[in-house]
């Protein structure tokens, strides 16, 4: 089992990956992506099983969503 | 109104981590799961996607039955078998095939899509639980 969980955004009227936590070909991670699409970097997300890997990506979000959108924002500048 | 809306994207994420949790400690009800459904705000996930909900969504996903013939399979009576399915319509998570006057439940989607940070749409959470 694997799961995605993907940050959209719609910023003037276009759909935008922010942040993606995915869990599938064997290596847990979180891509912080860029307006054009591709990831800036992937950072490993190393945890024991599939249940803490969702409340890191879910707590990751909570504290943090704002930032990703601004930062997001900036970088469409 | 910053806050308000702040409440309602960390109450929607809470939503979305008991989904997840519900998935993973229930595989089989992957199966079943919708590929993309806009759900407003207004919309508890764990309401929508009840265990009753979740299993005509299974039963859609592996039979062709007629309205009926889900109520018989899943154990309930038609009118609340045929309210949950106009729910989950509306939803977009089902659609209705007619044949003459038999009237079959579809599933439409595999993936849901929440709006995250207003009741428009304006920012989403996506989430896609697969079996690998």
């Amino acid at each position: 089992m694997s799961f995605v969980v993907n940050y959209v955004a719609n910023i003037s009227g276009h759909e935008y990956s922010v942040v993606r936590y995915d869990t599938a070909h064997g290596f847990p991670h979180k891509d912080i992506c860029l307006p054009k699409g591709r990831a800036l970097r992937k950072e490993p997300m190393m945890r024991a099983d599939m249940s803490d890997l969702v409340d890191v990506a879910i707590d990751d979000l909570k504290e943090h969503w704002e930032m990703y959108r601004r930062r997001f924002e900036r970088w469409l500048k | 109104m910053a806050q308000v809306r702040k409440r309602q994207v960390e109450q929607r994420l809470e939503e979305v981590r008991a989904m997840m949790h519900t998935m993973i400690d229930n595989p089989s009800l992957l199966d079943a799961f919708p590929e993309e459904v806009f759900v407003p705000l207004n919309v508890e996930l764990s309401s929508l996607f009840a265990p009753a909900r979740l299993e005509l969504l299974r039963n859609i996903s592996k039979h062709r039955l007629t309205v009926g013939e889900m109520a018989h399979a899943v154990h309930r009576k038609i009118p609340a078998v045929s309210r949950d399915l106009k729910l989950l319509e509306k939803y977009g998570l089902v659609r209705f095939h007619n044949e003459g006057r038999r009237k079959y439940p579809e599933l439409v989607r595999h993936f849901v899509v929440l709006p995250l940070d207003g009741p428009t749409g304006h920012g989403k959470v996506s989430q896609h639980a697969m079996v690998a």
